[in-house]
């Protein structure tokens, strides 16, 4: 905790108290919009569509909310927790307080029981006869089995219907429209109109059952609201797939990897109803399942040789497999976009959970002197715009591009406003045609622009003089074989100018200064909706902060004017050892003192409370 | 160094059990072959603490954590590269590599076929069930062309992988395949795989319920499945069937079946040479597929890698006599300034 606060701090008194975070303690009425309900369920009994449908159905009635699913690396029988987040304020962060726990797994019963905030529910079936040992805390049993049974709810099925049993005790004790959550079901089953019913008729049951028999005596309500009208909900990996449509994906190769295949999924189902030439009937597009990692590389090395759009999504051990083929592809300058949906490292090491931990490894990967662009998407909205912008800076800059996604924002269910169509044309860069290696002659690579980037042909081009042997051996202006010194250090600090090219090209940093702010908080990524709400609740108590948020790296004068502006600028970040405060601090090597780690990763999504306390203990200590 | 008396234990299956609890889907073929293993270790005649169990990543790969031996859960698709460096650190151990269709035959292929190549005394089971599980059912090497799955939705267009064809096409000296749900036969298998000197590569037919449950349905129902599998015996005529009325023959290079009976006798029949050192009889047994054949398709003895390695040695040290470090200092190019 906080030391003595007297005297510590001169400019916000107020942050000596307690600082509340989501819901805020009501004068015993009723809480209504701001909550968090956690159901602890086992994993593959298909209770993800139960938590959908009340997530879906909330998100209906007009509540901001967000949906994670924090998931074991196990294909069925371990425990899930899926995370509904209800807030007025639009607050869509993880919360370290969970007021609604509906526990339908036996085996984590004590944790589950331990999860809750005094005053809050715990709701489980009759059948533990569990012995209601918290006295802070209000317990409903509902008899589950009887409620599945009433349904007829028989055989196999009936323990995927169990979970709508639930479904339907919430809607009846928080208030939310029934027909909402048939709604929801019906755009789960699609056209599968019986299994609706069937689970529709669990819902009922349990409705009426909690109807007639339960007392409500929780202070947690749901109203209508008018917050989400025009949105839509939809995964970062969906989002980034759908982007990469409108980029002219031409040629994805990967190899399954959680939690980046649910962005390959949603190219194999977007992919044949786009991308289909409708004259011919045949596809404009090739989805391959390489046999491992770095052959993905390779394949989309080639076709990036070749001129097409060509992407991969993997995760960190993929990475790691990729690191020679993008070291070929930064030194011989091959287009192409790497997704790297970051979880947890090193090693296998948490396959199921979230990290922001390839930073530093993907901004150097490769070995030698290897610069990369990376690209940090933070909204659903980032995802399809870097989808679309990841491709342009692959071949504006002739050199691999990494995005940056991670577990929580690519797998979560997210709120966003709609995708809007990309307002400029698809840059190719620099490529020219027979007609223009005719008329300006072409080597493939002198810098005739100054900016390091030099001009490249695609094979079909037929000019005599337009073919070239791309080389990741050393070479010279004319893609000529060369161990000479000089060529070397040319070629290689040509690589270097193209990189100083980058900083001007690659998204810029979302910055917001704040009035009587005297320092900054500095973050990229999925922590955005955490670090909003810790401004929020932190310039009530009296510490405003302004904030910018990196979209990419390399970085560009702004954020080195930001980082001058305040005296502290706290770098917030999902891994241990401080990686973007460790770029930052050699890049801005000449604005010591400035810069303030506040990294950590245990593999859950960063909470508001837990930056509130990282920030108090670092404003009152120093 | 010191060394801690031990008095000769016999072991039994449940010293082989690990504490941790067996996490794979209900009704997942990983768990009888979970048990024949561990029936097996007390019998293969080596320390519990000389055994040794390496694997990559995927469901398959999970294995290592319940058998109470050492082991390494290892990165995907590298396994048989630990095991390598490991089975010829200490030729005295008994190391068991445990994989799948995806994680030895697509990501880690080429390490499988070189450890086979290089005949280094390991035992690779490879869990078939011609799905990727732990990703959540994506086509893999050894899935049929038109599978359709999630990253396959027209169907899969790569032509499978033969998982015996290809260890044998790499020269591995023990060659042979068992099913999940023949226990007797499993423990059979494992039992001769463990006792051959050199690379044992056995493929495991395995029912994976959730992402490809009617892969094996031939060979699912106890009463028919007969007629729908060949069981290899050495020196044995090749008969098959519940009636035990069918066999294969060769039509030039080709295998057929035929009925028994209407002039075609056992002797008209193809016989099993498991020991043959030509790799052509197994390479088509293992590529029948109506019927599949059990057993074992090939067993040859083959110098081992580590006994070649140190067969090197010994010849070495036998041609110019031990070595002698001062002498290899003064015999290698210093440039001494006097």
């Amino acid at each position: 905790m906080i030391g003595d606060p007297a005297g510590a701090i001169l400019h916000s008194e107020g942050l000596a108290d307690e600082i509340q975070v989501s819901p805020r303690k009501g004068a015993g009425g009723p809480i209504i919009n701001d909550f968090t309900i956690v159901a602890a369920t086992v994993n593959g009994t298909g209770s993800q569509t139960a938590n959908l449908a009340l997530l879906r159905a909330l998100f209906k009635m007009g509540i901001p909310v967000n949906g994670k699913n924090i998931f074991p690396s196990n294909i069925q029988g371990l425990p899930t927790w899926f995370h509904v987040r209800v807030s007025y304020e639009g607050f869509v962060a993880r919360s370290d307080s969970a007021e609604i726990v509906i526990a339908f797994n036996q085996s984590t019963v004590q944790d589950d029981l331990a999860m809750v905030a005094p005053g809050g529910v715990f709701l489980y079936p009759t059948e533990w006869n569990l012995a209601e040992s918290r006295e802070d805390i209000i317990y409903y049993a509902l008899p589950v089995n009887l409620l599945v049974s009433q349904a007829n709810g028989q055989g196999k099925v009936k323990d995927y219907l169990a979970n709508m049993a639930y479904v339907g005790v919430i809607t009846q004790l928080l208030g939310i429209n029934r027909s909402y959550i048939e709604e929801a079901l019906q755009y789960h089953f699609g056209h599968r109109a019986s299994v609706v019913t069937q689970n529709m008729a669990v819902v009922d049951a349990a409705f009426q059952w909690s109807a007639a028999n339960l007392t409500k005596q929780d202070p947690y309500q749901v109203e209508p609201l008018d917050l989400t009208a025009g949105n839509i909900l939809i995964t970062g990996n969906e989002a980034a797939a759908l982007g990469a449509v409108f980029g002219g994906v031409t040629l994805t190769s990967w190899y399954p990897i959680t939690p980046s295949t649910s962005m390959i999924d949603a190219l194999n189902d977007f992919l044949p109803k786009l991308r289909t030439d409708p004259e011919s009937g045949q596809a404009t597009y090739v989805v391959i399942q390489a046999e491992d990692e770095l052959a993905a590389a390779g394949m989309i090395m080639g076709a990036g040789f070749a001129g097409a759009r060509a992407m991969t999504a993997t995760s960190g051990p993929g990475i790691s497999l990729m690191s020679e083929f993008v070291g070929l592809g930064y030194f011989s300058e091959i287009p192409c976009v790497i997704w790297d949906i970051q979880r947890v490292g090193p090693s296998t090491g948490l396959p199921t959970r979230t990290s922001q931990g390839d930073v530093l490894f993907a901004y150097y990967l490769g070995h030698g002197d290897t610069n990369n662009v990376l690209l940090f998407p933070a909204t659903p909205g980032e995802c399809f715009d870097f989808g679309v912008q990841a491709f342009d800076l692959a071949d504006q800059l002739q050199t691999p591009v990494l995005v940056l996604s991670d577990l929580d924002l690519g797998m979560n269910t997210w709120m966003s406003e709609p995708f809007s169509y990309p307002a400029e044309p698809i840059k190719r860069g620099k490529v020219l045609s027979a007609e223009e290696v005719e008329a300006q002659g072409f080597f493939r690579y002198v810098d005739r622009d100054g900016d390091g980037i030099t001009y490249r042909t695609l094979p079909g081009n037929n000019h005599p003089r337009a073919a070239y042997f791309n080389r990741g051996t050393g070479h010279n202006e004319k893609a000529v074989y060369s161990e000479k010194a000089e060529d070397w250090r040319k070629n290689m600090d040509r690589l270097k100018r193209k990189f100083e090219t980058a900083r001007r090209l690659v998204p810029s940093p979302i910055i917001d200064h704040v009035d009587g702010a005297r320092i900054g908080i500095i973050a990229f990524g999925s922590t955005l909706p955490a670090v909003d709400e810790a401004r929020f609740r932190l310039a009530e108590s009296g510490l405003p902060i302004s904030f910018m948020r990196l979209r990419s790296l390399p970085i560009n004068e702004e954020v080195r004017a930001f980082v001058e502006r305040y005296e502290t600028n706290y770098v917030v970040e999902l891994n241990r050892d401080g990686q973007i405060h460790q770029i930052l601090t050699v890049e801005l090597s000449d604005l010591p003192g400035r810069l303030v780690s506040l990294a950590g990763m245990d593999g859950l999504p960063l909470t508001a409370s837990h930056l509130i306390n990282q920030l108090k203990e670092q404003e009152l200590t120093r | 160094m010191t060394t801690v008396p031990l008095e000769t234990v016999t072991l039994n299956r449940k010293d082989f059990v690990s504490d941790q609890e067996v996490r794979w889907c209900p009704g997942c073929g990983d768990y009888s072959i979970l048990a024949q293993m561990q029936k097996v270790m007390p019998e293969i005649g080596y320390p519990k603490e000389n055994i040794v169990f390496i694997s990559g990543i995927g469901c398959s790969s999970r294995f290592p954590y319940y058998m109470n031996t050492y082991g390494i859960h290892s990165i995907h698709g590298r396994a048989p590269t630990l095991a390598t460096g490991l089975a010829v650190a200490n030729p005295a151990l008994s190391v068991w590599v445990i994989t799948g269709d995806g994680d030895g035959l697509s990501i880690g292929g080429n390490h499988l076929i070189h450890a086979c190549r290089r005949n280094i005394d390991l035992n690779i089971i490879l869990f078939n069930n011609r799905v990727y599980g732990l990703t959540k059912g994506q086509y893999s090497p050894t899935s049929r062309v038109g599978m359709k799955t999630k990253s396959s939705p027209m169907g899969s267009i790569d032509r499978p992988l033969e998982p015996l064809a290809l260890a044998l096409s790499a020269e591995a000296s023990f060659v042979a395949r068992s099913i999940d749900n023949n226990p007797n036969h499993l423990v059979d298998i494992l039992t001769q795989a463990a006792a051959h000197k050199g690379t044992s590569f056995v493929e495991v037919y395995q029912n994976c319920l959730i992402f490809n449950k009617d892969e094996w349905n031939d060979f699912s129902d106890r009463k028919s499945r007969d007629d729908h599998l060949l069981y290899l015996e050495h020196g044995q005529p090749m008969i098959f069937g519940v009636n035990r009325d069918k066999g294969i023959r060769l039509r030039g290079l080709e295998p057929v079946v035929v009925e028994l009976g209407n002039g075609i006798s056992e002797s008209d029949l193809l016989v099993h040479d498991a020991f043959a050192n030509s790799t052509t009889l197994a390479y088509i047994l293992s590529r029948l597929e109506h019927p599949s054949v059990l057993g074992i398709l090939r067993d040859v003895e083959r110098l081992s890698y580590a006994d070649g390695v140190l067969g090197q040695v010994k010849e070495a040290r036998a041609k110019k006599g031990p070595g002698d470090l001062a002498t290899l200092y003064l015999d290698s190019d210093i440039w001494e300034v006097k």
